[in-house]
């Protein structure tokens, strides 16, 4: 996952380049437009003051170096000057020259705006998308002491996990399989979970006591039937950049059966970049470094044309659940492998878009602010 | 890829609130760099949408169920159109496919600007980036198409069948596209109210933008009517249902913008309306959105509802304040504001009463949609405001409209005349009264049909003899006219395309509808057909079952057709779903609805429907969309008072007067005075006339004849009282129709319930208020007149569409007493300055 963040980032740069490009141009500090309210362009200002000028020569001395105002008699030209009036006086500007202030700047620029706001503002934003409780850890898992069971506590004799990804994180689903043969109304159990699970949720019968075993695995007071009995949990594994390691917590061994799930599914990209590394870090998610003692099997065979279903099949990507599945000794390992693949967690995406943005406005704010005295327009007189 | 496409979004929106800031501080600030670097975030807001998109459609193609969106519009099975589509099946996908369109609009916009429009950037970045961060928020936040599900799901629940439909395909991107284009007005708009005046070539952006838009908007829209006439069974294209309306409110105002820059092209007045119209245009396209994704109004299209809401609510708030705002701040400063404002008769006033009609029609509109809203949320009580109510004032806005499209165009700028009136206006009056006389006596056309034809031959005609004088003017030289003359040309085309959609609207009352019943090989007639059961079929779709009947049809003329209604069941929905079977002329459609088979026997039900004049309808587009490409297509010379740049440059007129000089006699009528007709330019007319007067008149006499075919097996047809009832009836489960159109059972329980009620006796007034009591008020389609809400919703649309006018002119003629109140307080200023200065000079 740590190509697509490249790629983001390079992505980024890119439009970041283009965007500051301007700044670094040579008339990046020219005053862009002059404006006027009321008037198209400064040509225009200018012309009509001209021309009322014009009238107001022609009205006061009877003549005028505009020949076409000159023509004019008095009733036209006064017609005129009060229809500039109007629109002089509609766009601020005084309509007679004594009260002009000639030496008017063309107006650029009235107000400061403090950029310490956006630049707080900014941050801000992008962080409060980072909001959210911070999940708990195994180590802060706080269990009453230990119910001493003779020698260690017991284990059962079927475990079966089933792994789905999820964003930033794997969801677990455990079961734990026995048979109660000796007819006992309770028993403590340990629950072989691997390193850094979180928010572990247990369906048991009532009266769950829980603690923590020596290997650092929760153990668990349930309550029993005759029979076979079961044990229900989830629990989640954080993996911020699509990884997680699968590895004891302590303890050295997982006897009897172990069946470990999780589904697959094809993605164009991974199937091309498997061809290069098995162990690309891609969505869709795959388990990696099973350890050889496990058998790996699919669910169904998505090329079966028997398949009741291989007309959708053929038309779907493929998805399925890859079954590794060990029958272990009292010896056996506690199987160590890595989840790759998972969808990262969405937040250092928020982060590199609002750090992009924030560079963006201070490079704006830097050029705009800093250099001001460089760029101030020049006067204008109309 | 996802998350790629996630991050281009997330970016896309600090670009976006990045154009905003940068665009605010230019405003103040206007250094090149940075009106140049906020111009580039917002193309770069375009690239990152683009980014966004394509991941939806590679996410979608390749089936990428762990992206909540695509698991929940799309599967394995579908076809790979709809799989395409299915991008804006929904509300999230619909929001990006409106955000990409309107970035890659903003991005054209502004790579386009002219140098003498470069003024403005600071102004339309500011407003782009406004828009585009509320569209990027939602995206990142509320509306986030990419958005994971875990764990992934497996085939995909599939497109909603409805929605798969080629029309349906096209609808929704034609729409936005306009809604986007749209977006161009508004902050031109914004930008010259900021400015404080407007640019040498404003005026030529915002039309062509403004056309643009109001054709693919008119695209869109009758793609949708198509679409509910085809797909959705009871043989309407317009129910006047809420989101229909939503999308015809910005398309009135864009029309009524489109006019009102005519006016300010020409004669340089409403500045402050053409603006304020532009902007209304654009925060009007949200209201749609609103409506169907807020779930606060029923609709047909409230498929795609979602808790944003009221973020869309707050953003039309925004944006129609800060439009408001500056309007009241700024506007007077805007050149024509200032200028003297007499309105005689001529053709600004013309087209000042248009858009009095389509502003009236917009009002009307808005109001009827959200009034049983507010009414609900102030009293507490439900009612309904649908197809009756609007049915009742739009044919006299259509009559209004149809009037002024014929004289509008012939009468001149200023002072009204009209050149030739006997032969441009009189004659084309006596010959559509002769024809329309004679064919309201020969087909038996009512009254309404009558006088409706009538306006729309004459309109017609009017146009006409302008077009032929313009012509004549020119030596026939056609070269030439559309070298010069596009724009009057395509905007020509346009009106004769407005007719012939009124010619098509005015058939829709007239439908026939009845049902039957027909065994394998039976036959029975209808309105002049006679329509064989030939048996069913069926067949597989990829994604679809298919019961198809095939139903032979011969007319009177012995033509014979094959009409296929369908029933089709799609994977992911169990529900027999219609698919329509349509035998459309020029005149007519033959429209079955397959409504139930039996396979063992092969019989077949069908509802069968003549919809006269359909396909003036459709037609009415293309004329409509061609006029405005040609319109288009002109090279438009920017006119502009304000370019001269010296006193002696500047017109003395366009000081002392109007600044309309520049136009003068541009619209005037090249003919020379006199009697210029020729019996070769009116026989031109009449059979131009009469050719399209025909398919109406055609449709008409084949209504009056379906009473006397002789019928092998029995039609039933509806009882006219019943229809008369149960058309104003809503059908209490279903959105926007009446009981006749709903096949729902309580619908169908209320239809036996008013034929018992009509075979006992009882009359239309004691029927419905049977049902309004046992419902309540909420059943009725229409307000009702004996409540006094009823009372008020009728009497305010009347007083406002009799007494409108009369404001209109009174409000004129105060505002002319304004300005001239103010000229006289300046021209006594500068005269005391003068005589002050001249005795000074003396003395």
């Amino acid at each position: 996952m740590i190509a697509i963040f490249l790629l983001c980032i390079f992505f980024a740069v890119l439009v970041g380049v283009f965007v500051v490009g301007p700044f670094f141009s040579s008339r990046s500090r020219e005053v862009f437009a002059k404006t006027r309210d009321g008037f198209s362009h400064e040509g225009e200002l200018r012309a009509v003051l001209e021309m009322r000028d014009a009238l107001l020569e022609k009205l006061l001395t009877g003549g005028s170096q505009v020949a076409a105002v000159g023509s004019m008699n008095d009733n036209q030209a006064f017609e005129g000057l009060v229809t500039i009036g109007v629109r002089l006086q509609r766009a601020g500007i005084p309509m007679l020259p004594s009260n002009m202030d000639h030496s008017e700047k063309i107006k650029v620029t009235s107000v400061e705006i403090k950029p310490l706001a956006f630049l707080i503002a900014f941050p801000l934003i992008a962080l409060s998308f980072l909001g959210g409780s911070s999940p708990a850890k195994a180590q802060d898992f706080k269990a009453p002491p230990l119910l001493k069971v003779e020698g260690a506590a017991p284990i059962a004799q079927v475990h079966q996990f089933i792994l789905t990804p999820g964003q930033g994180e794997l969801y677990v689903q455990y079961r734990a399989v026995f048979s109660n043969v000796d007819g006992e109304k309770e028993a403590t159990l340990l629950l072989p979970f691997p390193e850094g699970f979180r928010n572990l949720k247990i369906s048991v019968p009532q009266n769950l006591t829980m603690g923590q075993s020596q290997e650092n695995s929760p153990v668990v007071q349930v309550p029993l039937v005759p029979g076979i009995n079961q044990v229900r949990a989830e629990f989640f594994l954080d993996a911020p950049f699509g990884k997680v390691q699968w590895k004891s917590a302590g303890r050295k061994t997982l006897p009897g059966w172990s069946l470990i799930f999780m589904p697959e599914q094809d993605g164009i990209l991974r199937n091309l970049l498997e061809t290069f590394s098995s162990t690309a870090n891609v969505w869709p998610a795959r388990i990696h470094g099973m350890p050889s003692d496990f058998r790996s099997t699919k669910d169904r065979d998505m090329l079966d044309p028997t398949d009741p279903n291989y007309h959708l099949f053929i038309k779907m990507p493929a998805q399925f659940t890859r079954h590794n599945v060990r029958e272990g000794s009292e010896t056996s390992p506690y199987p160590e492998f890595e989840v790759v693949g998972i969808v990262p967690h969405r937040a250092p995406l928020y982060a590199l878009a609002g750090v992009f943005g924030a560079v963006l406005l201070s490079m704006a704010f830097v050029f705009l602010f800093l250099g001001k005295k460089m760029y101030e327009a020049p006067s204008s007189s109309v | 890829m996802v998350e790629f496409g996630f991050f281009a979004l997330t970016l896309g929106f600090c670009l976006s609130l990045y154009g905003l800031g940068m665009g605010s501080l230019t405003l103040f600030r206007p250094v090149r760099g940075a009106v140049l670097s906020a111009r580039n975030a917002l193309i770069g807001v375009n690239i990152c949408a683009w980014i966004g998109a394509l991941t939806v459609w590679y996410a979608l193609l390749t089936h990428d169920f762990s992206v909540r969106y695509v698991y929940r519009n799309s599967a394995v099975d579908m076809p790979f159109v709809y799989l395409f589509a299915s991008f804006w099946s929904a509300l999230e996908g619909s929001h990006l496919l409106w955000t990409l369109i309107l970035s890659t609009m903003v991005s054209v916009a502004l790579v386009t600007v002219r140098p003498r429009n470069e003024s403005l950037l600071p102004g339309l970045v500011a407003a782009f980036g406004l828009v585009e961060s509320f569209m990027f928020l939602l995206l990142v936040w509320a509306s986030a198409p990419l958005t994971r599900m875990f764990p992934s799901g497996e085939f995909g629940q599939g497109l909603n069948p409805l929605l798969q439909n080629p029309y349906m395909a096209a609808h929704p991107p034609s729409l936005f596209a306009g809604y986007s284009s749209l977006i161009i007005p508004f902050a031109y708009g914004f930008a010259a109210l900021l400015r404080g005046s407007f640019t040498p070539e404003w005026l030529v952006t915002v039309r062509r933008w403004t056309l643009a838009g109001w054709a693919v908007l008119t695209v869109g829209i009758f793609l949708g009517g198509k679409w509910a006439y085809v797909e959705l069974g009871w043989a309407g294209y317009w129910a006047w249902d809420p989101v229909e309306n939503s999308s015809f409110m910005p398309w009135l105002a864009s029309t009524a913008s489109l006019h009102t820059l005519l006016i300010l092209d020409k004669s340089n007045r409403l500045p402050r309306l053409g603006i304020f119209l532009g902007m209304l245009a654009f925060a009007l396209t949200f209201m749609g959105t609103f409506i169907t994704r807020s779930g606060v109004i029923s609709s047909v299209h409230s498929f795609a509802e979602s808790n944003i809401g009221p973020a869309y609510l707050s953003f039309i708030i925004v944006l129609l304040g800060v439009s408001l705002l500056l309007l009241a701040v700024r506007g007077h400063l805007l050149q024509g504001a200032a200028r003297t404002n007499v309105w005689t008769v001529s053709k600004e006033s013309a087209l000042l009463f248009t858009n009095f009609f389509l502003l009236f029609l917009l009002a009307l509109v808005l109001i009827g949609t959200i009034l049983p809203l507010i009414v609900e949320a102030i009293r507490g009580v439900k009612i309904s405001i649908q197809q009756p109510f609007f049915n009742f004032f739009a044919p006299w806005i259509a009559v209004g409209l149809v009037g002024l499209v014929g004289v509008g165009n012939l009468v001149r700028w200023k002072n009204g005349k009209i050149q030739d009136p006997i032969a441009s206006l009189a004659m084309p009056l006596l010959w559509s009264t002769l024809i329309t006389a004679s064919l309201a006596y020969r087909k038996g056309l009512d009254v309404r049909s009558t006088i409706g034809f009538f306006l729309i031959i004459w309109s017609a005609s009017v146009l006409i003899m302008d077009l032929v004088y313009r012509l004549k003017a020119l030596r026939w030289n056609g070269t030439a006219f559309l070298k010069f003359n596009r724009p009057y040309f395509g905007s020509w085309i346009v009106h004769i395309g407005f007719l012939i959609a009124i010619a098509g609207f005015l058939g829709g009352y007239r439908g026939i509808e009845a049902q039957t019943d027909l065994k394998l090989g039976e036959s029975t007639d209808f309105y002049g057909y006679k329509l064989t059961n030939k048996g069913l079929s069926f067949r597989e779709g990829t994604n679809v079952r298919v019961v198809e009947a095939s139903i032979q049809a011969i007319d009177a003329h012995g033509n014979e057709t094959e009409i296929v209604p369908q029933r089709t069941k799609y994977t992911n929905k169990d529900e027999w779903l219609n698919e329509i079977g349509i035998h459309s002329n020029f005149w007519h459609d033959v429209y079955l609805v397959l409504a139930s088979f039996d396979t063992s026997t092969q019989k077949v039900s069908l509802k069968m429907h003549i919809n006269p004049t359909v396909k003036f309808v459709w037609t009415s587009l293309v004329v409509m969309v061609l006029g405005a490409l040609i319109g288009l297509s002109h090279k438009v010379i920017p006119k502009n008072p304000g370019a001269n740049s010296t006193a002696e440059g500047l017109e003395l007129e366009t000081m002392t007067l109007s600044f309309d000089s520049h136009f003068r006699g541009s619209d005037e009528s090249p003919v020379s005075p006199g009697y210029a007709t020729s019996i070769g330019v009116i026989v031109f007319v009449i059979a131009l006339s009469i050719f399209g007067l025909s398919g109406s008149a055609f449709a008409a006499e084949e209504a009056s004849k379906s009473a006397a075919v002789e019928k092998v097996a029995p039609v039933l047809q509806l009882d006219p009282q019943l229809r008369d009832i149960g058309n104003e009836l809503r059908c209490p489960t279903c959105q926007g129709v009446s009981i006749l159109e709903s096949d729902t059972p309580q619908s169908r329980a209320m239809r036996m319930d008013i034929e018992r009620r009509l075979a006992n006796g009882e009359d239309k007034q004691a029927i419905l208020r049977y049902f309004k009591e046992r419902y309540g008020e909420w059943i009725l389609r229409k307000p009702d007149s004996e409540s006094a809400i009823g009372k008020w919703i009728w009497s305010l649309p009347i007083a406002g569409l009799l007494a409108g006018p009369v404001v209109l002119v009174l409000g004129l003629k105060n505002s002319q007493k304004r300005n001239d109140a103010e000229r006289e307080e300046i021209a006594r200023q500068l005269k005391a300055f003068i005589d002050t200065h001249t005795s000074k000079g003396r003395t």
